[in-house]
């Protein structure tokens, strides 16, 4: 009986697809550089039938992906060459929020700000919030140790994910960390979070929620020069002020998201714009408000304005997160980067990346989470034009030795996937990237989860 | 406090040296810090046991002020590192619980976490990389020092509470804090055992200040006859007013008492729990007379003083039952646990990390 057959008798016939107009659809996520076609596209219902579906792939000997809101920047969730993708998009109830241990209970499918919104009513939150948070889910989440811009203060996904359920390569079932939130002896959760789903499939997690700030105060300041707006950055972050988030984006950003649907009016001169957030005990934040607007006015601030009520800061906050997006609006194809740098050499990093666009001739726009040091340059391309698609390749690799030559790491967290294999491995040693894969051979001797990403083939 | 960039190679030499030298010898290779949490060489295995002392390496390696990082070798204590970290107005926010000077190996390795664990984290979330030197691939960092990263797996947590079974930590990189600008500190106390009170007041405390953290720390410390509940808060002169002046006026709290933000005496275990786990333990462990300490933002729990045969056996299943985590720092060590699920792909990871075995294992009879 073939592999299809089979994986029918797991989850129904219905929850099997292979036309190829469907596969067609599945052949990418969000990293639209990959396409690779899977020979399937399965929706288990539970974990029991995720673990069906891991052991009748084994049996089959083919590979698969384990595919969330397919949101992955770096082709996390990029079919893999005649492998199966498990989609757990029916894995996607809420099924406990726990105020008094500050704790959901959720399915992979679960969309990260469904999350936030089931827990508003215990005034609790989940605070990773990328920028996908409206589409990607809390499995793709967890596989990617997802980011966004609030994590500066709370952390990113690893440090919010207390216990799973996962299923391993040999379709064994497991639960892995502790609700209490400090495993005892080995940690396979550490492992599992930003494992890109090579390691396991999780089907289950416990999140840690936190009580939402009594105050907040979201500044916007705007400067003539990217370099007063960097130098501004390392103030605040020297001076010990942890804001909730610190977000810049340069002028070629602002022109795009101006033009889109929530439109601030920031002048069309400017260099950049910071958009600062501090939150906690009222006094507090006023004090830090107040610190961060001296602090930028120290550098030359040409326009600085605190948000006067809820609405205002939704409204800068919308134009923020959707910045992606509207380079839809100049530039026919965008490419995201990610990398991170040492927070006190953003502005030399910033005067680098200029230097890229010019010797590989691509606008580049910055719209990154600057008080982590973790860029974000999209690189504006036109894909039918070959020459610039080569071109735009090039110039994201130069970034990336930008952020490794001044200290950082290639990926913040967008992950390695197939797009930074290669920059990986110049990043670490030989030993090092060893180190690496032994994981991948004891967790998943035989290559059947997701193989292909992170590694380049040896 | 040794300041010698010439350390750091040492120190990777003579690690690995040393994990060739107990390879050739047939023995064990265990890391030994202040000597204060581990017992390690009591009876990790049947095997000789040779120690790695962390302490002859002592140095600053790197320290970005305007960054908030620094990397500092294993043998450093963290009281030797805050006191220098003060000089620029930062600290490494650890405060083991009953102070000990444990050094930052030491606390990596035995999973130490501090009486700040609620207001500023635990204390491996703020580890962003280390060196190691590891049998198969000598020495190599993992994880990056910086603030954010997902390049590849965290194998840095391979390093947290595992004493040792995947390599020694020759160097860690911190995410720092800076130094509050102010602090106030809250304390309320009673004679008898822990009731309804404390927890209402500890309560009352976290609503009347809804952020996160709401304190740096919530100790509440028991005794045989009776117990003591200290808030402290960091942040600027405004936030403090508020603080002592919206938790002063509760429960007949004294104000700006002089508490250090230790337990006294030397802990013997540690646990971590649940909320209301942490609760129901508290209170077991109050009416029986015991001395505990415990963060209560956190779940963090802390036994001290001297303990009868088999009590952290004991307070392990207490622990257990509320659905927490244990580690025993008395008497010998008992080996990490290996959920039998999980324990073909563990011990194929440390095969091909520790071919020859030079490492500290688990034993079998550890498997949960």
């Amino acid at each position: 009986m073939g592999v299809v057959e089979d994986l029918r008798r797991v989850v129904g016939p219905g929850s099997v697809r292979t036309d190829a107009a469907l596969l067609d659809a599945y052949a990418q996520d969000a990293y639209t550089l990959a396409t690779v076609r899977p020979l399937a596209v399965v929706w288990p219902a539970s974990a029991d039938e995720v673990a069906g579906v891991v052991r009748v792939l084994a049996r089959h000997g083919v590979p698969l992906v384990a595919r969330g809101g397919g949101t992955s920047l770096s082709g996390g969730s990029t079919p893999v060459p005649g492998g199966v993708v498990v989609h757990v998009s029916r894995l996607n109830r809420i099924l406990r929020v726990d105020p008094l241990a500050s704790v959901a209970e959720v399915e992979p499918g679960v969309v990260n700000t469904w999350v936030s919104r089931a827990a508003a009513a215990a005034g609790l939150t989940y605070r990773p919030d990328p920028s996908s948070q409206q589409a990607c889910t809390i499995g793709g989440n967890i596989a990617e140790n997802a980011g966004g811009p609030h994590c500066l203060r709370y952390g990113v996904t690893l440090n919010h994910i207390l216990m799973a359920d996962v299923v391993w390569a040999d379709g064994r079932q497991s639960r892995v960390g502790t609700l209490a939130g400090d495993p005892e002896g080995l940690d396979a959760l550490s492992l599992l979070v930003g494992s890109e789903g090579t390691l396991g499939i999780i089907t289950r997690a416990w999140v840690r929620l936190e009580p939402v700030a009594e105050a907040s105060a979201t500044v916007l300041a705007v400067f003539g020069t990217v370099d007063e707006a960097s130098e501004t950055v390392s103030e605040v972050i020297a001076g010990g002020i942890v804001p909730a988030a610190l977000e810049m984006m340069d002028n070629l950003a602002v022109s795009a998201v101006e033009r889109g649907q929530y439109r601030v009016g920031y002048p069309p001169d400017l260099g950049a714009v910071l958009l600062v957030e501090v939150d906690g005990l009222t006094e507090q934040v006023e004090e830090d408000a107040a610190r961060v607007q001296a602090i930028a006015a120290r550098h030359g601030v040409a326009h600085l304005q605190r948000a006067a009520s809820e609405a205002e800061r939704t409204l800068w906050w919308a134009n923020r997160k959707t910045a992606f997006g509207a380079m839809g609006l100049i530039s026919r194809n965008y490419y995201v980067q990610d990398g991170v740098i040492p927070r006190s050499r953003l502005p030399e990093a910033l005067r680098a990346i200029e230097q890229v666009g010019r010797q590989h001739t691509i606008r580049i726009a910055n719209v990154f989470h600057a008080g982590d040091g973790n860029l974000h340059p999209l690189l504006l391309y036109d894909g039918r034009d070959a020459g610039e698609v080569a071109r735009v390749q090039g110039a994201g690799h130069a970034v990336l030795d930008v952020c490794l030559r001044l200290g950082g790491t290639v990926s913040g967290e967008h992950g390695i996937g197939v797009e930074k294999r290669a920059d990986l491995a110049r990043q670490l040693t030989a030993p090092e990237m060893a180190f690496q894969r032994a994981v991948k051979d004891a967790f998943d001797p035989m290559a059947r989860l997701n193989p292909g990403k992170i590694f380049l083939p040896l | 406090m040794a300041q010698h960039p010439a350390d750091a190679d040492q120190a990777s030499e003579a690690a690995l040296d040393a994990l060739a030298e107990a390879g050739r010898r047939g023995a064990c290779l265990v890391p030994v810090g202040a000597g204060i949490r581990q017992h390690a060489l009591e009876a990790w295995d049947t095997r000789p046991v040779v120690p790695w002392a962390s302490t002859r390496f002592q140095t600053i390696r790197r320290w970005s002020v305007p960054d908030l990082t620094a990397e500092v070798d294993a043998g450093l204590s963290w009281g030797d590192l805050n006191q220098r970290l003060a000089q620029h107005g930062q600290w490494l926010p650890v405060g083991v619980a009953d102070g000990a000077p444990d050094t930052l190996g030491g606390i990596v390795s035995a999973g130490v976490n501090g009486v700040w664990t609620g207001g500023y984290s635990p204390i491996r979330d703020r580890i962003l990389s280390m060196t190691v030197a590891v049998p198969a691939f000598g020495v190599v960092r993992v994880g990056a020092p910086v603030v954010k990263n997902v390049a590849g797996y965290n194998l840095w947590r391979l390093y947290w509470a595992t004493r040792g079974t995947f390599g020694i930590v020759l160097t860690i990189t911190w995410k720092l804090a800076a130094l509050p600008r102010a602090t106030a500190t809250i304390t309320c106390a009673d004679d008898g055992p822990v009731t309804a009170r404390v927890w209402e007041a500890a309560r009352r405390w976290g609503d009347s200040l809804p952020t996160v953290p709401a304190l740096a720390t919530l100790l509440l410390t028991i005794h045989p006859s009776g117990w003591e509940l200290v808030g402290i808060a960091h942040g600027g002169d405004p936030a403090m007013d508020r603080v002592r002046r919206s938790l002063g006026a509760q429960i007949g709290a004294g104000q700006d008492v002089e508490r250090p933000a230790t337990l006294p005496g030397g802990v013997v275990w540690q646990a971590r729990l649940p909320r209301e786990g942490q609760r129901l333990v508290m209170e077991a462990l109050s009416r029986s007379g015991a001395s505990a300490g415990a963060e209560l933002q956190s779940g963090m729990v802390w036994g001290y003083g001297h303990q009868p045969d088999g009590a952290s056996q004991e307070m392990a299943a207490l622990v257990a039952r509320h659905g927490g985590t244990f580690r025993h720092w008395d008497g010998p060590w008992r080996g990490l646990g290996v959920p039998p699920a999980e324990a073909d792909m563990w011990q194929r990871l440390k095969t091909a990390v520790d071919p020859q075995g030079v490492l500290p294992g688990w034993r079998a009879e550890a498997e949960a």
